[in-house]
């Protein structure tokens, strides 16, 4: 779980409230110091890295020229960073589905009990605080083809047992299990923020008005109101099971058959193993260029539905 | 006066099937939820043939007490990399804190020159992983020879967008009038902003916080890219390069390894979590 | 179609602590009644059970003939309006005041977001219903705003959706909860006589909520004042403001407040007023009465020549004066024991005085006796002390 993901400009700057003009020099002042971090460990890297994906630089390699487009020919005519593609695509239809749902679900049935709400809460929010490589190690075990728990439990049940990690087949939706269960909680937290948001008065209109079974309250006033909320979990889950790395990297290493080869994966090889750096930064700008559009795509889908408070 | 109907029997009638069927299924779905946890801690206390035997049990047949703990704490040094993990997150957020907190109140309150396009950036930094600014980072570090430090390790997360994004949100409903009344008084803007409204703004501070510690202890990437010094090994990259060898072995002294490692942050998460929540719902991360 | 309500004895607790004791009201059909009270006395509460939205442990609540209690709101032939409104803000106002419409005839599946319109039969009950929902919006002249959303509208407006909402149930009860709260001074005006032809216009019972007692006493043929979790005194807004049965009910009606003065009797000392010894006689059992008088009732000595016969005297230093228009607002103390005292005179009055040379900061006050109202100490209204007196004169007695 990393950085969180924001809504459009438009959404932001909705709120106009009356602002003071400040003198130059003071406000940025005050702004200065981000302003010089973001441009010295944002922006300029961000050039960089684009400019490097027109390069054919290698690290320790004393000649580098411009290559041009090159890079991106290659890359994206490499049927490796398709499947590569293909495999982090899939993975995150698979996480966000999963843990939004269930973010949603378990909000909604944690909100609706009158006690222990916090301590639900701080339950099913632990997940997330711990860390990944960690649990990964213990999930390993659990999902372990021969001596994990979750197989002996299969074989109780008669059914037969999996190659969790093994399988090709089955490795994706074993890393989206990990996923889910990471990201279930996060969302949770932020579902209950919603729907704390939602006025009492509202459930109090639509009982009188007939809505009064929990499925109709459900879909004629939280689901409406939610609206936001469930653009900003989703936007932001899909960036982060997009982002995934930790349980590649320390479970399967992108095995087995390169069934679990991730997008970042592929880069951090490709930059940091391979040291092929041109390489990478193009592939760098073309995994910045999905998270963008996904950002971009999902938002403008959904946010004339959604802002109408 | 006394109430008829006593207090405990009206507590009692609210016993009903519906709440019971929650409570029920939350109570299910939390066990599972937490079984990983329980799994991790009930095989530190394993011994390696159990672990293996391949049978299902709930509790330790065999007790080894502290054992795997002592060989994981032998086999890596577990504690160095904790306290690594505390220095660089520690680091982190009092830079972030420092320069979020007042770039975020610029942009909530106050028109300026370029405030537009500040926030604009903020925006499009929201949108880019860290892993973008990685390569260009990483060459930097090396060019400059800082690699295999602490500042490597912190530089990348100096700056949080989400920060600023978040403080700006939340300081932009904070009452003009307050900020009018230290005027008065004779504050000077910086003086507002760091001891009264920062005061003011704790369960934000505290969220973000709990965010930020929990994102940068747990990051594997940066800390992979820049780290090869043992001795500088943040929790994520030294259990890692630990559980590489270990897979096969030793599961115990694993299980060991990954409960010392994953315990400090839930413990600092079940003592912040009342702010923690209050704050995400104040604020209204939306 | 208009029908009676009744209330039974209704007990609430929240928690230990007892919010409504043992309330029983009768509402006639077609009736307009205004719960008024303080904040927190209980009178959304009242109004939420009979809605049916909030439980209560004891007692029974009837709507015409049938006995509601165990029913829940949806089954209750009432309308709600809330004080905020509580318009659905992702719908239309068409949808809003559509929606009890929705509830009640269309069948689950045929209020599927997209599939719901292909169920047989639902064709024909939304055009219904939006034939129904264009007849009421028009009632309400919101015809041009049925493809808005709430936040596009202004506070009135929306008060008009919510209450079209309501409306369009053609319920047999009406319920308000402050809905006129969250407006303007002068759009409150305009809304109360809306809401007045409203209840001329469909007849049916209205139950309004309000802890304004201006808007009660000008809106309702009854009015029921609740405090404390109780009903202290139901009946006209005339009756409330001439005959009040409590001590509460008398300084809750009326603006400004009933003058009230505590008047001891001692054997030994006679009876005093707020500790200033009285010269009339007066017989009192307890040793504490409260004598309350209007604004209105009092009138300045200095002024009339003429000696008013049974009057009390009293006398009290000026502060400040309100000018109303015709007549002015004195704010005075009690010289002895520093109480308030608020006096209304007319302008002219008070111009004379100034004119003649006698007005000066200490004023002598005088209330008719016939005009004061007598509680105990508990604050229930007793017959007037003054009456137990002695017999007096035929000059002096009260007519």
């Amino acid at each position: 779980m990393t950085n969180c993901h924001a809504l459009p400009a438009q959404q932001a700057e909705r709120v106009t409230e009356k602002k003071r003009r400040w003198p130059d020099s003071m406000a940025w002042w005050f702004a200065m110091p981000a302003t010089f971090l973001m441009l010295s460990t944002m922006l300029l890297p961000v050039i960089i890295v684009m400019l490097l994906s027109f390069t054919n630089y290698e690290l320790g390699m004393p000649d580098t020229g411009f290559v041009g487009i090159d890079n991106y020919v290659s890359v994206l005519g490499d049927a490796k960073f398709w499947h590569v593609l293909r495999n982090t695509v899939v993975y995150t239809l698979l996480v966000v589905p999963g843990s939004v749902i269930g973010g949603l679900f378990l909000a909604v049935l944690v909100q609706s009990v009158g006690k222990g709400r916090r301590i639900y809460q701080c339950l099913f929010f632990l997940p997330v605080t711990a860390t990944l490589v960690a649990m990964a190690t213990v999930w390993k075990y659990l999902l372990h083809g021969q001596i994990g728990p979750i197989n002996q439990l299969l074989h109780a049940l008669g059914l037969p047992q999996m190659e969790f990690f093994g399988d090709p087949g089955l490795v994706l939706i074993s890393l989206a299990i990990i996923g889910i269960w990471q990201l279930a909680g996060f969302n949770m937290v932020l579902f209950i923020a919603g729907l704390v948001a939602i006025p009492e008065d509202l459930y109090d209109a639509a009982r009188v008005d007939g809505a009064d079974r929990p499925w109709d309250r459900f879909f004629t006033v939280t689901l409406p109101l939610l609206g936001p909320t469930m653009l900003f979990v989703i936007v932001t889950s899909s960036i982060t099971a997009f982002k995934v790395f930790d349980t590649v990297a320390v479970l399967t290493r992108g095995g087995p058959q390169a069934a679990s080869e991730v997008i970042l994966y592929q880069i951090y090889l490709e930059g940091f193993q391979y040291l092929r750096t041109g390489s990478a930064a193009a592939m760098t700008v073309l995994f910045l260029a999905c998270i963008l559009v996904l950002s971009w795509l999902q938002t403008r889908l959904t946010e004339k539905k959604v802002h109408y408070l | 006066m006394t109430p008829q109907t006593g207090y405990g029997a009206r507590l009692l009638s609210q016993l009903t099937l519906s709440s019971c069927l929650r409570h029920g299924t939350l109570l299910v779905l939390a066990l599972i939820m937490l079984f990983p946890f329980y799994w991790m801690i009930v095989t530190a206390f394993r011994p390696a043939q159990e672990v293996f035997s391949g049978s299902f049990n709930w509790l330790p047949q065999q007790f080894v007490g502290w054992d795997n703990f002592r060989t994981a704490l032998a086999d890596a040094p577990l504690l160095r990399y904790m306290l690594n993990g505390a220095i660089v997150c520690a680091g982190v957020l009092l830079v972030q804190l420092a320069t979020a907190i007042p770039c975020g109140w610029a942009l909530a309150r106050y028109r300026f020159r370029g405030d537009r396009i500040l926030f604009g950036a903020v925006l499009l930094g929201l949108c880019i992983p860290i892993q973008v600014p990685a390569i260009p980072l990483f060459l930097g570090l090396a060019a400059t020879d800082l690699l295999n430090t602490y500042f490597a390790l912190m530089v990348p997360f100096f700056l949080s967008v989400f920060a600023i994004f978040l403080f700006r949100q939340s300081f932009k409903i904070f009452p003009e009038d307050i900020v009018q009344a230290a005027r008065l008084d004779g504050l000077s803007e910086m003086a507002i902003l760091w001891q009264i409204v920062v005061p003011a703004s704790k369960p934000a501070i505290a969220a973000f916080s709990v965010f930020s510690v929990t994102s940068h202890w747990n990051d594997l990437y940066w800390p992979l890219i820049v780290i090869t010094n043992a001795e500088l090994m943040t929790p994520p990259l030294g259990l890692a390069s630990f559980a590489d060898p270990e897979i096969g072995a030793n599961f115990g002294a694993l299980m060991a390894s990954a409960t010392i490692v994953t315990l400090p942050l839930m413990i600092l998460y079940l003592f912040i979590q009342r702010h923690f929540i209050q704050g995400v719902t104040n604020t209204g991360v939306r | 179609m208009a029908a009676s309500v009744r209330l039974e004895k209704v007990e609430k607790y929240y928690g230990t602590k007892r919010t409504l004791a043992e309330v029983s009201l009768d509402i006639a059909a077609g009736e307009f009644l205004t719960l008024v009270g303080p904040s927190g006395c209980g009178k959304s509460t009242l109004l939420r059970i009979v809605a049916g939205l909030t439980s209560h442990e004891k007692g029974r609540v009837y709507i015409g003939d049938r006995d509601v209690t165990q029913f829940p709101a949806r089954d209750r032939p009432v309308s709600m309006v809330f004080q905020s409104y509580a318009l659905y803000p992702h719908m239309t106002v068409a949808q809003n005041i559509a929606t009890p419409l929705r509830m009640k005839r269309l069948p689950a599946p045929a209020r599927w977001p997209l599939l719901g319109r292909f169920w047989p039969g639902s064709r024909k009950l939304r055009q219904q219903i939006d034939h129904e929902v264009t007849a009421v919006a028009a009632q309400v002249q919101l015809e041009n705003l049925l493809d808005s959303r709430p936040s596009q509208l202004s506070g009135g407006q929306r008060q008009r959706v919510a209450v079209a909402r309501a409306m369009v149930k053609q319920p047999d009860v009406f319920l308000m909860d402050e809905p006129l709260s969250n407006l303007d001074a002068r759009l409150r005006v305009h809304m109360r006589s809306e809401i007045a032809a409203l209840h001329q216009r469909t007849g049916a019972t209205f139950i309004y909520v309000t802890h304004d007692q201006v808007e009660a006493m000008t809106l309702s043929s009854r009015v029921a004042v609740v405090m404390d979790g109780a009903i202290v005194q139901v009946g006209s807004p005339r009756d409330l403001y001439e005959d009040p049965q409590d001590i509460r009910v008398a300084r809750f009606i009326g603006s400004p407040e009933m003058n009230l003065l505590a008047i001891t009797a001692d054997a030994q000392h006679g009876a005093s007023l707020a500790g200033e010894p009285i010269d009339r006689p007066l017989a009192i059992t307890d040793a504490v009465v409260h004598m309350g008088f209007r604004p209105e009732s009092v009138s300045i000595a200095d002024l009339s020549s003429r000696h008013m016969p049974n009057a009390i005297r009293f006398s009290a230093t000026f502060e400040r004066m309100e000018v109303l228009g015709h007549d002015a607002l004195l704010f005075c103390r009690h010289l002895h024991s520093g109480e308030p005292l608020v006096a209304r005179a007319p302008v002219a009055d008070i111009d004379r005085l100034r004119t003649r040379g006698n007005w000066s900061d200490k004023l002598t006050l005088q209330v008719n006796l016939a005009q004061t109202f007598w509680f105990d100490a508990q604050g229930s209204r007793i017959a007037p002390a003054y009456a137990s007196c002695e017999v007096l004169p035929i000059h002096k007695r009260v007519s």
